[in-house]
Parts: structure tokens; C-alpha cells; sequence
């Protein structure tokens, strides 16, 4: 009972396209097709619940290395995180990637539930080409009986398995490299020299650069690091380098320095897998090389994959499945956390020289990172084990009773080595840094505690375990099928990990402790959480034609409260397939169903793990502790006790209710299948702001009391159709296309004055919400010109005097617009009730994402197209606008006297006591520089040949396929080069940014993803398929 | 049917034998109900109490360039407050960062509960030390806010808007409230020897009850008749008690131990005049008892600021371009005890400034060979005439010439010719990091204020005299002369003994650039020297040796010299364009900070403060 089209379109697509190319029983193969849903295998005629696979082979032959970049795109309605992500680190290699379905779910976050064969775990850690299947699970109805961490959806993943016959072994193998996508090219030094004197002179400060200064950049670019221009000479002391921009003529683009145009990938997977009537087995062993983009440095991932799966018919009542996956993942790079160096990439000068003119090992000045990044080291091995064994008796025949054991085991070791950074003076001596760096640090230490010259080693030891029990019967009677479930299910989560830190390193030949006589540092963690809850289902139908389903559960969840622990959450769906009753025998309309589903699901993502505790925080490195005696004569930081925030008691969960109304279609003997669903989905007391209380209580917003009052309400809609058909010869095509929109508003929260919080727009910056706002709208001001002169500046009728005083504006800056009529442009009370000139402006969600899909088969083609219709974002505050130190090439375009035209401000210094003109300029968010963040991706595109099987016989092989498949080929937009459409919303919290402080409520503004993340890839792989 | 029993008879079997499954409490951290009963514990809590107190930052000038709210740095980035710019939201993130750092506190008195027999006497003092913080984080709201609601108990259990209907206490009630929980911190803390003034001390809690029973009772005094004044003004009675727990502070600590003089002091003075500096520019005060209070930093464990780097090359102030003004140099007296006429033209040239002055300004200000750092060597500041001559000495007599730093962009740029010498690292080693240690409460300051409260008394006798500000002179290597009316002394509105004069002279020298100018402008109604005046600073006309300290022919240079405006005498004046008519400080609004309107808004009990 699930969506009956989609699926029945897309499998017959891959799965039935060599064998069944023109068959008759398609409809009957496509109908009794099953389907994983919750707990369960279904056929898919009979599903009543908004459900979407995906193609297994959309996903084996992407070159990917996180499973869900091939999901993007090919599933309506499951759209990559698009709410402000701190420290996102967009392409870096083993980046997690967050996604959600169906949009926001409530303002505290909350995740879709994902589940390898039954087991959660992290998508990265699958091998996409042991993936059978993926389902993903939208609505309450067939999320239900999963429970408490199921509310915004699941995704479930189920791996190949064997079937009884001969054995067949399978290798799949690509090779292929990687190039950054969107690099942003930087102004020549020259360009740059004239830009900064611009940009100081219309600041009323000195220009930086003299006429010989831009000279002898020329030079410079004519004969880069000759011995006549080294780029760099001697400070005005004589007794170091010239540090300073001006001071240094070199042509440097640090993207380009930086950054590599290729790196290397392959990947190598074997399974074999078979059985007898008694055991089936599949095992499979994968391996995935992924180097990284960043240049001089070590920057790699290696995974391993191991995968196990096992059924055993032990009697004619019982039998038994055996699972055992293991991924072993090894990253190599610099640092943890290389957030900070992205930041420092784009932070850098045209003019500043990579390397020194002296002789020897350490050539680097202290502004070129690879100077420390050479000398420190990250490795982190993960593995990730996952298991399960069940084992099913039917004691009658339509009776099951299984229990089954889920459990997995993460766990890492790492290490973090800091070497001594040197460079050289002039003098050729040379020098050894000392002392610590920020963002060069061990992950959860902090940098003051740290210094170069050390090691750290770590480690991370979480396991999680799931029994589960659960019964359900089966029966016909008269046309009526019915099926009952019930069960219960409990999960169990331990955390631990920590890290031991040893500095003073006596040399750098080998990095231990026992070769280090300095500080020690050490600290852990651990914690645990647990959920325990009942379910139960029946499924009714009558001839396959009308359809009932009820479920629910009980969960309980320790986050809250006893008396707040326990929630019920139940739902039902009905559907109703006309097509049964109207069937021709020309196959003309196969299916026609109506869906409507209604359910309720908790969430208690929100409550943290111990909220409602009054908890003691200890830190026994406390970075800003004082040097105290008392507990010991020595002066020392000792341990800080931190005062408890107030507890939240009566916090519970939220809920979250969703209805969903879809239509299957199937028309012309299932060649054309469309799917259409609306859904509403509300999560109702979802924790927001307690009641607002005067700052003198001492309680911060923060450490507030949480509680249930909040509402968010998201609606939307998803469309997919599919048209396949079969050509004379063997051939066939297929054209698939989805879409989905939705739209989240808050309809219930604490905020009774009705402010109105937005960054950049003069008002206060924290986040806030109010009733009927729409998350990720965007407020500013209508600013579309730029005034041409001055005279037009000093006769503006309009007082802007809110942003700076009325003598101060010029030609080239911005011309607000005095939408109220007041004769004056500010931003009023702030209030909904008065909001002066503030006007929403646009709204950063993405609205219209839609995947296109088509193929080709014989010599086969497919691609995948993705994109999102519509999206706004404000460049307003960030660093792109000359808030920091960007400065590519785009940035040329700026008004000025000679061009009066420029689609940029006027420049002005953005430093010091001179930030008026630029915050005026570029500080707030105006209609002018607000950015239309729409694209269209050519996700991938891939062309292959299959060898024929009479060919193949005489070399025994059952399937010899090879094919060269690119991802990111393409991509259409109107950003500048240094944002990218997709990491757009990631905030460099190192550059300034922080979630709290994005713009709206969801997408980043504060230096957010312009240049200053690790850029996304455009790979090309050839690979290989062979089955014996 | 069957299906719900079970999931009943599942459900009953949750309830019931598996509750205890979903019982999850943290692992790692105890109960904030239980913790506070142990002396370690209770260590490591007062322990974080700390570092809500005013301290370096990692990166900034701290309170070295806080003055810049005062008459006696101007920065480009001038503070808002003085130049009457604040809105009516600007007192939120003090208030709320008192009130949170009070919170804290009254947890503390919550929660103890050490049985008596544990009670030792380091346990007892703690608890001293948590008055000692009460009365602190209270003086800081009445200094900014006034009349204040006291946080006297833990409210979390009561922490709704109805239960958070509390008046402001009248300041001057206020203010006995404060010095009753300084007198049970006196009565319960360890002597400043016990932990070598690394922890708050009875000596240090002493010195705080004296300067918040000086301040309520200037501010009730001065203010007898604005907006801000009180109802019931009794300023004697806070004098009084400045002398009584002086009285107490000179029992257990006497002048001759309190103050760092030539011969006391451990680093090896060489003046009076380095015995003062030292209190500023040394790693470890231990052995100093004139450092009642003081923070350590260790590079080594991270507790770290990098200020020593920041004056050593001569920025004034992290923030902006900035300089010490003409008003706090010509403050300081002549070595001999007299005071100087700051218009007599010799003070054109800049050396001459610092000719026979009183050491502190030298120690305070930097001069002519007072050395600046660059990355590895370091080159002492010479003011100089420029040669033009074709003599071959003259280029490596003008090669040594290191004159202020006009030039250059950002915050190096100094404004005034001034820049800041009170705590720069002698020993100039070079790191980014820096171990100096920070005096937060100095056994001058009591001094100061005895001398201050016997005048308002009227029993200033040249008794109390000589044991206070002579002494500060004195110690710092300045003949004593008996006060006398100085004509040009700074203009606070109104008349000033002799014995005042010099009491403020001495309070403005010996506590520069340590953050207490604009409370003490406050208190003493002094709006006169900041409304209206904007600070001048060295005489930059052609014919000074400042000026020729640049080469003429240096385009950069003049251009630099060119970007500080002078006023109509040829004193440097920087902010003479931007601010034509100087700072706009509102006598009638500005001497009180704003009450954040959304504590208005919910507590019905507040009311504003005057006009805003």
C-alpha cells in the first residue's frame, strides 16, 4: 500500500529492462513486486502510505563516496540541508551531509531516521554498490511504527542478497579524478593595487600604493620570482620580511595555490554471492580511494567495506538472518577541523608571496598556511560495525513471531601531531614557531591548551544495541486480507571518548610520548540515552481494491522527565484503487488509487539529553580559568564548576502530525506512472522560548526553561512522473521527472510584541519568530539603484540618517527607498506593527527542487539534472561584499567614476572606525544585492555499454559492462563564482558566522559559503562491471 | 482484539518492570543540588566565579585603553557614552552580564551545604569571597544604573515574570546593602597573605567597602541637586566609613608595608619611579603586598594576553587609532612637588614635556628613549629635529630617529603624539604572548580614597596627608609641598580646595590608565570636562621638534602628519572634524547607563532612569 507508481515505474525501468524488455506479465510482475516498508515487505499494490524508492543502479555507478549525494535528486520531497550549517565543510572528503524530507520539521532540528537493513547508521557508511534498494518513508502512516525517531522520515536502505542457484561473482571497479567546482579567481596584483588604493582613497586614507609600487607588480607578473623580483624584501627595520601587502609584489591566486586541479579516485568492489534452498549467503568486500582537492598537503580517504548477509531456512517454522556490515573509513589531512583554513584561503593578498627568496628546507612565510599545515598531521580511522541476527518461527502458517538482535559498534582512534613550524629570515637564520595556533587543535580541546611540538591521541567508543519482538498473522477470508502486527522495541545508545594530549616534544623524528617531556592534557566524555516503546499495525484490503491501515505506538525516551516520558502516537490510512473496477483488458489505465493518510509521531530531538536534570558542568581545561591557589600552594586553573542552567521539567515531546493525500496513476500498460502527494505536516509543542522573563533573573535566553509552545506548520506537495517504454529490438528509454515544493510557517510562538529579529537589517540579531512567519524569510530594505553622483546623494529627498549621517552620502552608494512614505528609511520599532521601511525582501528556502531523469538503454545513457526553481539569498554582511578581505575578480565590477554601472557599491574600507560607508553599503539587506540562488545541476550523466551474452558465453561471463559515468558537469545559475549553490548555506564559524546570527531563520549570512568552504567536485570515473 | 491485549499487557510491563530502562542520567557530571559540600568542590566553584571579574582578554588592550570613555585617551573609535550617542538599549549586556554573573552567586548561597564541622577556615573565606563578589557584581549596577534591585537569593525556582516583580532598591539603600555583605566578607576571608593576594583578600574586600562607601557618598554630595540625586542624601555617613574600614585596612596592613616603595620593592627598582611602574609590568606579585589583588598569567598554561605586545609597539588601543591626551599628561606635577603651566611654550617641544616631571608620567607616557618592539630587535623612540645637511653624520643621525606613529593605517596609528608606556615589558623579549601579571585591586587606591573622604569631612589634616597622597608621592619620587591653589588646575565646575585640587591630582596620576577616570567624573558630577571638550594632544605646529621629526621630504610622512588635524595653536587636536563641537555627553542623561526596556517592559516595579 505504498506508492504504487513510482516504485512499479522506476524498478521496471533498471531492474527488468534486459530480461523482460517486452513482456506481457509486466503489470503482475510490477504489482507483486515487494517493497521494504516499516518492519515489513509489502506488495506495492497495497501500500497506502507515501513512500518513494530510488533505482538501486542510480545509485551503484555514481562516482560518490557519501550514499547520499546519489540520493539527491531522485527522490521528490528529500532536499539536502538547506538551514544555516555551522562549520559545514561542503566537499570536503567524509564531510557528513545532512538532508531532510519534506523540509523543516521543527526549529529545534530534527533528522530523517536512516536504517540499513533495519539497522540506523550513517549513510556514508554504506557501500553504494552493495545497495539493493532505498526507501524512503514519508508520512506518519509508514513511519509510524518506528517510533520515536521516525517523525521526519526514514530512509531505508536495504543491501543485495543472495538468492538459491549457482554462485556468481561480481567485480565493479572505476578509476577516475576529481576537479573543484566554482573556484573563484582572484584579481591579478595590479587589479588589486588599483582596487586598494580606490578603496583607501574613498576612505579618506592614504593609498597603499605608489605608481612605482604597481610597476614593479608588473615586473613582477612578467618574471614571477626571478632574483631580480623576489616578490619581497626586507621590512622598513631591515631585520625581517616585509609583512605587509603593500609591501610585498608578488601575483599570487591563493585559490589556485591551494587548491589542486585533479586528484585521483578509484574504487574496487567484489561480491560473490548464491545458496541452496537452505542458506543464502551475499559477501562482499568494497574499497573506495578519494583523494582530496587541497594542494602540498596530505588530504585523503580510504574506505573498506565488508558485508555480510546470511538467511538460513533451519526448519520449515524457523528461520534466520544473519547481517554483519563493516566500514572502515581513514581520513588523512592536516587538521580536524581545516574550517578555519578555508576562512584563511579566501582572507589572503594578491600581492603576498608564497614562497621566501632563501635557500633551504623552509622557504614558507608565516602568511602561507601550508607553512603549519606541512608540519601537523590528521589521521582518523573509523569503524563502524553493524549486525544483526533474527529469527522468525511460524508456529502457524500466516503466523511470525521474530525476534531479532540489532546492535553496532563505532568506534575511532585518532591522532593529531603539531610539528614546529620554521621559516627563514633574511639573514638566513631560522626560526622556530612556538607557542599554539587557533584552529590547530585536537577536536573538543581547545587551541590555548595547546601548542605546536605535541601529540594527541584519541579515541571514540559508542555502541548502540535493539532487541526487538514482534508477532503478526496474515489471513484471506472472502476477498478480505488482513495482517496484524504488534511488537515491542527498545534501544539503548552508549557514547565515550576522549582524548590524551602530550606537548614539549623533544624532537620531530617520531611523535610519542615517551618522547615528550611537557604537559599532559586529558578529557572524556560520556553519555547514554535510551527509548523503549510498543506497536502495533493491521492492514486490511478488500480485493486489492480498498485499503485500511492502522498503527501506533507508545515510546518512551529518557531525555524527559519521569510523568513527561511516555507519548502515544497513532495513525491510520485508507486508499482506494479505481483502476480495479475499471480495468480493460488493454491495459490502458492499470492503476488509479487515492490515498489519505493522518498520523501523529513524537520527536524529541529537541530536549538535549538531560535537560531536565540540574547538572553540574565541570572543566577541568577551562580555557579561561583563572591561576588560582587553594586546592593546591602552586597556582593553577584546576577544575571549574559552572553554575547549572535552569532545568526544564516538564519538557516532553514533540508532536508532529501529518497528513498526506495521494494519487497513483498508471496508464498505457504502466509506460506512464505518476504519483502526486499533499501533505501537511505540524509539529505542535514543539519546544520554543519560555515565557520571557526580565534579564535581572540572571538566567540568560539560552539557559531558559524550554518549553512546549511552539507550532510549525509545513505544507507541500510532490509530483514524479515517469514514462518508460520498450523500443522494437531491445531497446528502451525512460524519461522520469519530480518535483516538490513546500512551505513551512510558524503559526504558534512566544513572541507577544510580535519583534521582529533579522540580521542586517539595524535591528538586533538574535534569532526570532513570530506567528505567520514563513521560515527563511528574508527582511531588508528596497534598495535597487545606486546613487549616480553626489549632487543626486545631497538633493535625495529622503533622510537616511538611520545608516549615516545625510553629508556622507556619495555617489556609488545605495539608494534606500522610503517604502512608508515617513520621509525617512529605518527599520521603525521593529515590530510586525511597525517595521518602518523593512519589507520582506525574498526567502532563502529552496522552493521547487525537482530531479530530472532520463535514459537510454542498448548503448546506454542517463543522466540526472537537479536543481531548486526558486531561492533568494542576501550577500548582505557577508565578507564577498569588502567586509573581509575577498578580492577576486568579480569585485572589479564596482562603481566609480569610470564605471558608473558597476553592479557593486562604491569601495570603502570596511576596517576600523572607517565602517560606516561600507556597513551602509553593504551591511544591510537590500533588493539590490539580494542574490537569486535558483540553479540546475547536471547531477551526472553517464554512458555505457553492455557486452552481449552470446559474446560473453565464449569467455564465460555472465555481464561485461563498461561505462564512464561525471558527476557535476554543469551547473546553471546566476551566483558569483564564490558561491556555490549547494554549500551556500554553510557558515564559517572561524570567519565570523554563526547559525545563530544567519540571516532569516535558516540560511547563513555572516561570511557564509562564499569561497570560504572546501568547493564541491566534478568527477569523472571509468568503470568496470563483470559478473561470472 | 488480541493484538491490544498484548500491546496492554506490553505497555503494563513497561510501566512497571522496565522504568528504570529509561533512567539516564548523566555520566560525567554531578548534581548541581548535592555539589557545593565539599572544600575541593566548593573551590572549583568559586574558582569559575572569577573570570566573570574584568580581566585582560586574549587579544585586547583591556583595561589600558578603557579610559578612552575619559579625558584621558581619544580614540577614533571614541566611546559612544561620552559623546551622549547611547540609546535607550546600550545598558542591556552590562545589566544582563551582572545580573547572570549575581545568579552565579546566589547559587552559590543556595546550595552550600558544608556540615559545620567541615566548616574550616579556608571554607569560610571562600564563602567571604562570595559576598566579596555580591558587593562586587551590586557596585558595578550601582555605578552604571543607580537605584538597582537586589539580587540577594537563588530565584531560578521562581524565575516567571510574576515571580520577578521586583522594585530597584534605592541607591543609597543600595549601597548600605553592599557594605553589609562586604562586612560579612571582612569578617570571614583569609588575610592577603595566605594565598599571596592571588584570591580575594579582607584587605582587598576592605579596599572595596572604601571605594563604594566613596562613591555613593560623592555621587549624594555632588549630585544633592539633579536628576540623580537621592532622597534622604548622607554623604558623612559613607565618608565616615571610608575612614573606619580605612582605619581597620591601616590596622592590619600599614602604609610602610602597603606600598611597593624604592626600598621595598623585590624586582630591584632603581627609582621611585620604577617602584611605581613595577606594579604594572611585572610577571609575579606574590611578595608585593601594594598588589592586594592581583591575576597571574603563565604563557605556559594558556592563561595568556598579548597587552605587553600591543604598548610595546605603541597602540593605545586595539579598537582604533588612538592617543593619551594633553589633559592627563599636563596633570602631572614637577619632580619637585610644583605644579606646571601648561601653557608655558616650552612645552612645544615635545622632549621638554618630560624634563623634571614626576616619574609617573614618564612611567605612564612614552618619551624620547623609551623603547618600541618590532619583530626581533627593538629601537628606542627619539624625537628629533631632521638634518638636511650634507654631513655625513647627519644620515645616521636621522636614521635614529624613531618619532611617534603618526603613519601607517589602523590601530597602530597614534593620534596625539602620546603613547601608552604603563606596562610595557622592559626585559622586551619577543612573543606573541604574553605572562605580565594584572593588578585588580591596589593598596593605593585606599590611600586615595582616605585622603578623598577626611576632605569631604573636613579633618584632612597634613596628618592624613602626609600617610596618603604624600606618600604616593613620595614613594614615587616627588618632593612634597603643601597643596596651594593651582589656576590651571583641571576645571570640574565648581570650586576645589587646594587640598582637593591635589587629593584629584593625585588620584588622576596614580590610578592613570587603570579604569577609573570616568567613575570618578560620574561621582563628582565633573561633566565639565568631557561635555563641550574633545582632548588635544602634542603641539604638532611647524616649528615643533615633533614635527621635525619627520622628514619634510617624505611625501608619506607629511601626509601623515597632514591627517591629524591641529586646532588654531598648533596642538594636535584628531577629532577636531568629526566631532566640531565636541563630546555630547548629556549632564541630565548620561551620568546613569539606561534600563534595558524589556526588563521595564516585564517588571512592572522598574522605572527608567532620567531622561531617557
Amino acid at each position: 500500500m505504498k506508492k504504487l507508481n513510482h516504485i512499479i515505474t522506476v524498478l521496471l525501468l533498471t531492474a527488468t529492462c534486459h530480461a523482460h524488455a517486452q513482456t506481457a506479465d509486466r503489470d503482475t510482475l510490477f504489482l507483486d513486486e515487494s517493497v521494504v516498508v516499516g518492519m515489513d515487505v509489502q506488495k506495492r499494490n497495497t501500500i497506502t502510505a507515501a513512500v518513494s524508492t530510488v533505482r538501486a543502479d542510480a545509485v551503484s555507478g555514481r562516482p560518490v563516496t557519501d550514499l547520499t549525494h546519489a540520493l539527491q535528486g531522485n527522490v521528490p520531497g528529500l532536499v539536502i540541508v538547506t538551514d544555516a550549517m555551522e562549520n559545514g565543510t561542503g566537499g570536503e572528503p567524509g564531510a557528513g551531509v545532512r538532508f531532510n524530507i519534506r523540509g523543516t520539521g521543527s526549529v529545534n532540528g530534527g533528522e530523517p531516521y536512516v536504517l540499513v537493513d533495519g539497522i540506523e547508521q550513517s549513510l556514508s557508511n554504506v557501500n553504494p554498490a552493495d545497495v539493493e534498494s532505498v526507501t524512503v518513508l514519508k508520512d506518519a502512516s509508514a513511519s509510524s511504527v518506528y517510533g520515536s525517531r521516525a517523525a521526519y522520515g526514514v530512509v531505508l536502505v536495504t543491501t543485495k542478497s543472495g538468492s538459491a542457484g549457482k554462485a556468481s561473482v561480481s567485480y565493479n571497479g572505476t578509476v577516475g579524478f576529481s576537479s573543484p567546482v566554482n573556484m573563484p579567481e582572484m584579481m591579478s596584483s595590479v587589479e588589486f593595487a588599483g582596487y586598494m588604493n580606490e578603496m583607501k582613497v574613498n576612505s579618506g586614507k592614504n593609498a597603499p600604493f605608489t605608481e612605482s609600487a604597481i610597476e614593479r607588480l608588473g615586473m613582477f607578473t612578467a618574471d614571477p620570482y626571478s632574483e631580480e623580483y623576489p616578490g619581497i624584501g626586507l621590512n622598513a627595520a631591515g631585520d625581517g620580511w616585509a609583512s605587509a601587502y603593500n609591501n610585498q609584489y608578488a601575483d599570487t591566486d591563493w585559490f589556485d595555490y591551494h587548491f589542486k586541479d585533479r586528484s585521483l579516485r578509484q574504487s574496487h568492489n567484489l561480491s560473490i554471492s548464491g545458496g541452496t534452498q537452505k542458506v543464502r549467503y551475499m559477501v562482499s568486500a568494497g574499497y573506495v580511494y578519494q583523494g582530496g582537492l587541497i594542494d602540498h598537503v596530505e588530504d585523503d580517504l580510504d574506505r573498506y567495506n565488508l558485508n555480510a548477509r546470511m538467511s538460513f531456512n533451519v526448519k520449515p517454522w524457523l528461520k534466520a538472518a544473519f547481517n554483519n556490515s563493516l566500514a572502515v573509513t581513514g581520513i588523512d589531512r592536516p587538521m580536524a577541523d581545516q574550517t578555519i583554513f578555508y576562512a584563511q584561503i579566501s582572507d589572503k593578498y594578491p600581492t603576498q608571496v608564497t614562497a621566501l627568496p632563501v635557500e633551504g628546507d623552509y622557504d614558507l612565510p608565516s602568511w602561507n598556511e601550508v607553512m603549519y599545515l606541512k608540519e601537523t598531521g590528521f589521521e582518523r580511522t573509523s569503524v563502524s560495525d553493524a549486525m544483526s541476527l533474527s529469527m522468525t518461527i511460524t508456529p502457524l502458517d500466516g503466523w511470525d513471531i521474530t525476534a531479532e538482535m540489532k546492535g553496532r559498534l563505532d568506534v575511532q582512534k585518532s591522532s593529531f601531531i603539531m610539528g614546529f613550524p620554521k621559516t627563514t629570515r633574511p639573514d638566513g637564520k631560522v626560526v622556530v614557531t612556538s607557542g599554539g595556533k587557533q584552529g590547530y587543535q585536537y577536536p573538543g580541546m581547545h587551541w590555548k591548551n595547546t601548542s605546536f611540538g605535541s601529540y594527541t591521541r584519541g579515541d571514540v567508543f559508542n555502541y548502540y544495541l535493539s532487541p526487538e519482538v514482534r508477532t503478526s498473522y496474515a489471513a484471506s477470508l472472502d476477498g478480505h486480507y488482513f495482517k496484524v502486527m504488534a511488537g515491542f522495541q527498545a534501544e539503548l545508545q552508549e557514547n565515550s571518548g576522549g582524548y590524551t594530549y602530550k606537548d614539549g616534544m623533544l624532537s620531530e623524528e617520531i611523535f610519542s610520548f615517551d618522547n615528550a617531556d611537557g604537559n599532559v592534557k586529558a578529557d572524556e566524555y560520556r553519555d547514554h540515552w535510551s527509548t523503549a516503546g510498543v506497536f502495533a499495525r493491521i492492514n486490511w484490503n478488500w480485493r486489492e481494491t480498498v485499503f485500511a491501515e492502522v498503527s501506533g505506538r507508545a515510546d518512551g525516551s529518557s531525555r524527559f522527565a519521569p510523568g513527561h516520558r511516555w507519548g502515544v502516537f497513532p495513525s491510520f490510512s485508507v486508499g482506494y484503487d479505481l483502476a480495479r473496477n475499471l480495468r480493460n483488458g488493454r491495459n490502458l489505465l492499470n492503476q488509479l488509487k487515492f490515498r489519505l493518510s493522518y498520523g501523529r509521531l513524537g520527536n524529541q530531538h529537541a530536549a538535549g539529553l538531560y535537560r531536565y536534570l540540574s547538572i553540574m558542568s565541570l572543566n577541568p581545561s577551562h580555557a579561561d580559568a583563572w591561576l588560582l591557589p587553594g586546592t593546591s600552594d602552586v597556582p593553577e586553573k584546576g577544575i571549574v564548576a559552572s553554575t547549572p542552567s535552569m532545568t526544564s521539567p516538564y519538557i516532553t515531546w514533540e508532536k508532529v502530525d501529518n497528513a498526506d493525500f495521494g494519487v497513483d496513476i498508471s496508464l498505457y500498460d504502466n509506460r506512464l506512472n505518476m504519483t502526486f502527494d499533499a501533505y501537511q505536516r505540524v509539529t505542535r509543542d514543539m519546544i520554543g522560548p519560555a515565557e520571557a522573563i526580565p534579564s535581572l533573573s540572571g538566567i540568560s535566553a539560552a539557559d531558559r526553561a524550554m518549553a512546549n509552545n511552539a507550532t510549525l506548520r509545513n505544507r507541500g506537495w510532490e509530483l514524479s512522473l515517469n514514462w518508460s517504454d520498450a523500443l522494437s529490438g531491445g531497446f528502451f528509454y525512460r524519461a522520469g521527472f519530480n518535483i516538490s515544493d513546500y512551505k513551512a510557517v510558524v503559526t504558534c510562538y512566544n513572541n507577544p510584541e510580535g519583534v521582529i529579529t533579522n540580521n542586517h537589517t539595524g535591528l538586533s540579531a538574535n534569532k526570532g519568530y513570530y506567528e505567520g512567519m514563513d521560515i527563511g524569510e528574508i527582511w531588508g530594505y528596497k534598495a535597487d539603484h545606486l546613487f549616480a553622483t553626489d549632487e543626486e546623494a545631497a538633493s535625495y529627498p529622503v533622510d537616511l540618517s538611520f545608516f549615516k549621517p545625510q553629508t556622507l552620502w556619495k555617489a556609488g552608494d545605495l539608494r534606500y527607498e522610503d517604502l512608508d512614505g515617513d520621509g525617512a528609511v529605518n527599520p521603525g520599532q521593529g515590530t510586525l506593527d511597525d517595521h518602518g521601511d523593512l519589507t520582506i525582501i525574498g526567502n532563502a528556502t529552496p522552493r521547487f527542487s525537482y530531479g530530472v531523469n532520463l535514459g537510454y538503454r542498448g548503448f546506454e545513457i542517463s543522466t540526472l539534472l537537479q536543481g531548486v526553481g526558486k531561492r533568494d539569498f542576501p550577500m548582505s554582511g557577508s565578507t564577498y561584499l569588502f567586509g573581509g578581505r575577498n578580492y577576486f575578480k568579480d569585485h572589479l565590477d564596482h562603481f566609480s567614476a569610470e564605471n558608473p554601472g558597476g553592479r557593486l557599491p562604491r569601495l570603502t574600507d570596511g576596517t576600523g572606525a572607517g565602517d560606516l560607508d561600507w556597513k551602509v553599503n553593504a551591511g544591510y539587506n537590500s533588493t539590490r544585492y539580494l542574490l537569486n540562488a535558483a540553479y540546475l545541476r547536471m547531477k551526472n550523466l553517464m554512458v555505457s555499454y553492455s557486452f552481449g551474452e552470446r559474446l560473453l558465453k565464449h569467455v564465460r561471463l555472465k555481464r561485461l559492462r563498461v561505462y564512464l559515468s561525471c558527476d557535476n558537469i554543469f551547473t546553471v545559475d546566476a551566483l558569483p563564482d564564490a558561491f556555490d549553490p549547494e554549500t551556500i548555506n554553510i557558515v564559517n564559524t572561524w570567519a565570523g558566522g554563526s547559525r545563530a546570527s544567519a540571516p532569516g531563520l535558516t540560511s547563513a549570512m555572516t561570511q557564509n559559503g562564499n569561497a570560504k568552504v572546501y568547493p564541491l567536485s566534478r568527477t569523472f570515473v571509468c568503470g568496470i562491471d563483470i559478473t561470472f | 482484539m488480541k493484538n491490544i491485549c498484548k500491546i496492554l499487557v506490553l505497555m503494563a510491563m513497561f510501566a512497571t518492570g522496565c522504568t528504570g530502562f529509561l533512567d539516564k542520567g548523566p555520566l560525567t557530571a554531578p548534581s548541581g543540588e548535592t555539589f557545593l559540600s565539599t572544600e575541593n568542590q566548593i573551590f572549583s566553584y568559586v574558582n569559575g566565579l572569577y573570570m566573570a571579574l574584568p580581566s585582560l582578554s586574549q587579544y585586547g588592550s583591556g583595561v589600558r585603553a578603557v579610559e578612552k570613555n575619559s579625558d584621558n585617551i581619544i580614540s577614533e573609535k571614541y566611546n559612544p557614552r561620552i559623546n551622549g550617542e547611547l540609546t535607550q538599549f546600550d545598558g542591556q549586556t552590562d545589566w544582563a552580564s551582572a545580573y547572570e554573573a549575581l545568579r552565579d552567586v546566589n547559587f552559590f548561597f543556595e546550595y552550600y551545604q558544608v556540615s559545620q564541622d567541615h566548616e574550616t577556615d579556608d571554607v569560610l573565606s571562600l564563602c567571604g569571597e562570595v559576598y566579596f563578589l555580591r558587593a562586587w557584581w551590586h557596585f558595578t549596577l550601582l555605578k552604571k544604573f543607580g537605584d538597582i534591585p537586589l539580587m540577594n537569593a537563588f530565584l531560578d525556582g521562581n524565575a516567571t515574570v510574576g515571580g520577578l516583580q521586583i522594585p530597584a532598591t534605592p541607591r543609597d539603600e543600595a549601597a548600605r546593602f553592599i557594605l553589609s555583605d562586604i562586612d560579612q566578607a571582612i569578617r570571614l576571608l583569609h588575610k592577603r597573605e595566605v594565598y599571596s593576594g592571588l584570591r580575594i583578600s579582607r584587605e582587598a574586600a576592605l579596599i572595596l567597602a572604601m571605594n563604594v562607601a566613596l562613591y555613593e557618598g560623592t555621587w549624594e554630595r555632588y549630585h544633592s541637586s539633579d536628576e540623580f540625586s537621592v532622597s534622604d542624601p548622607q554623604p558623612e555617613w559613607f565618608f565616615r566609613k571610608v575612614v573606619e574600614y580605612g582605619d581597620e585596612l591601616f590596622s592590619i596592613m600599614p602604609v610602610s608595608q602597603g606600598l611597593n616603595t624604592l626600598e621595598n620593592d623585590p624586582f630591584g627598582a632603581r627609582n621611585g619611579g620604577e617602584a611605581y611602574a613595577h606594579m604594572f609590568n611585572q610577571k609575579d606579585y606574590s611578595a608585593v603586598p601594594e598588589a592586594v589583588f592581583w591575576k597571574k598569567y603563565d604563557v605556559g598554561s594558556g592563561v595568556q594576553h598579548s597587552l605587553t605586545v600591543l604598548l610595546g609597539s605603541g597602540i593605545v588601543d586595539n579598537e582604533a587609532a588612538a592617543g593619551i591626551t594633553k589633559s592627563l599628561v599636563d596633570n602631572y606635577l614637577n619632580e619637585d612637588g610644583t605644579f606646571i603651566d601648561p601653557y608655558d611654550p616650552k612645552f612645544k617641544d615635545f622632549n621638554e614635556t618630560f624634563y623634571g616631571r614626576d616619574p609617573r608620567l614618564t612611567e605612564t607616557v612614552m618619551s624620547s628613549g623609551h623603547k618600541f618592539r618590532s619583530a626581533s630587535i627593538t629601537r628606542p623612540m627619539k624625537v628629533a629635529a631632521y638634518r638636511y645637511d650634507d654631513a655625513a653624520e647627519a644620515e645616521a643621525y636621522n636614521s635614529a630617529i624613531n618619532p611617534p606613529r603618526f603613519n601607517g593605517d589602523g590601530n597602530g596609528r597614534n593620534l596625539t603624539g602620546y603613547h601608552t608606556a604603563l606596562g610595557v615589558d622592559t626585559t622586551y623579549v619577543n612573543s606573541s604572548f604574553w605572562d605580565t601579571g594584572l593588578v585588580l585591586i591596589r593598596y593605593p587606591e585606599a590611600l586615595l580614597a582616605y585622603a578623598e573622604a577626611a576632605e569631604e569631612l573636613g579633618i584632612c589634616t597634613e596628618e592624613v596627608l602626609s600617610r596618603t597622597i604624600r606618600a604616593l608621592r613620595e614613594r614615587a619620587g616627588v618632593s612634597w609641598k603643601k597643596p596651594a591653589a593651582d589656576p590651571n588646575f583641571t576645571d570640574y565646575g565648581y570650586a576645589l580646595t587646594p587640598n582637593m585640587q591635589e587629593i584629584r591630582r593625585e588620584r588622576r596620576s596614580e590610578l592613570a590608565l587603570q579604569g577609573f577616570r570616568l567613575d570618578d567624573i560620574l561621582r563628582w558630577r565633573g561633566h565639565k570636562v568631557l561635555t563641550g571638550q574633545r582632548g588635544r594632544g602634542a603641539y604638532l605646529g611647524e616649528d615643533g621638534v615633533l614635527f621635525r621629526s619627520f622628514d619634510k621630504n617624505d611625501p608619506v610622512a607629511m601626509e601623515a602628519l597632514g591627517r591629524i588635524p591641529e586646532d588654531e595653536d598648533g596642538w594636535a587636536d584628531p577629532l577636531r572634524d568629526k566631532l566640531p563641537s565636541g563630546y555630547g555627553f548629556r549632564p541630565d542623561r548620561d551620568y546613569l547607563l539606561p534600563v534595558p526596556p524589556g526588563d521595564i517592559a516585564l517588571d512592572g516595579e522598574l522605572k527608567q532612569n532620567p531622561n531617557w
